[in-house]
């Protein structure tokens, strides 16, 4: 055998993570802005999205500059986290152009919670540009601790 | 070719490939240095520049404009799923011409957006010549 395991796994994960550097690309959160690095969290990379299991809440954070609350559209629905938000590009009146990185975009994410989620728990609020939703996990669902006895 | 003289120029962040590529452990705690993306637009009177800052409070952001150039400086704080606090680092230079009137400069920051107005000297404003 040429590999072991492990270099199967580092490779696949390679892939993986190179796949999902692409999708990002493509999800139209902005060309020509390069987020270089992951950051180690599971789940979405550095794509200004992440969704993190904390133990007893998932919790999602997407990076939304320059959006108001009402633009956002957030639902949760059997499990299913979906957000919604559209940023018009803004170029003032009587201006020229020199640079316009920013642009508008349209942001379409859903996430399906691997836990059950308890939907009456659910917070939502808007910082600095960055949208944190909190979402808490059913009862049936909180992780409990096993105590280990000698036997 | 747009007719306003350019009054602002991007200096390319030269260090930024290095930072990247580095992997000292300063480096790792520290977390990545992030360009963020600007809009520049410029009228007669001045230009405006918008700059995506998610994350950033006001006084996490340096804006320091010295003789000919303009750094956008600012730290997020940033929360790795094993719990560790760090940060991560958002800067970015541009080259500014002398028409901008440095002391009329004025910075905004609201919903993660950096909002800068940087206005032209008067002498420099473009003005229409009327004729009689």
């Amino acid at each position: 055998m040429m590999f072991r395991f492990q270099d199967f796994d580092d490779a696949f994960r390679l892939l993986d993570d190179f796949r999902r550097e692409v999708d990002r690309l493509y999800e139209g959160y902005g060309w020509g802005r390069w987020a270089p690095t992951r950051t180690r969290s599971y789940g979405y990379g550095w794509s200004g999205i992440q969704l993190q299991d904390t133990g007893n809440t998932y919790e999602l954070k997407a990076d939304l500059p320059g959006v108001r609350e009402n633009d956002i559209e957030l639902s949760l629905e059997n499990n299913t986290l979906t957000l919604n938000v559209e940023r018009a590009p803004e170029v003032p009146e009587g201006y020229t152009v020199h640079r316009q990185e920013r642009g508008g975009w349209k942001l379409a994410r859903s996430f399906t919670l691997p836990a059950k989620v308890d939907p009456e728990k659910v917070r939502a609020s808007l910082t600095d540009g960055v949208l944190t939703v909190t979402v808490e996990k059913a009862p049936e669902s909180q992780p409990r601790r096993i105590s280990v006895t000698r036997g | 070719m747009s007719k306003n003289t350019e009054a602002m120029t991007q200096v390319e962040n030269v260090g930024q490939g290095r930072d990247l590529g580095r992997r000292d452990a300063e480096q790792l705690e520290r977390g990545p240095t992030l360009t963020p993306a600007v809009d520049i637009f410029e009228n007669d009177d001045q230009v405006l520049l918008f700059a995506d800052l998610p994350g950033v409070k006001p006084d996490a952001l340096n804006v320091v404009l010295d003789e000919d150039s303009l750094t956008v400086e600012a730290r997020r704080p940033w929360k790795t799923p094993d719990g560790q606090e760090t940060w991560f680092t958002y800067r970015r230079s541009f080259v500014v011409s002398p028409h901008i009137d440095a002391n009329k400069v004025s910075a905004r920051l609201e919903n993660g957006v950096l909002r800068l107005e940087l206005p032209k000297h008067e002498a420099v404003r473009r003005r229409r010549i009327p004729v009689s």
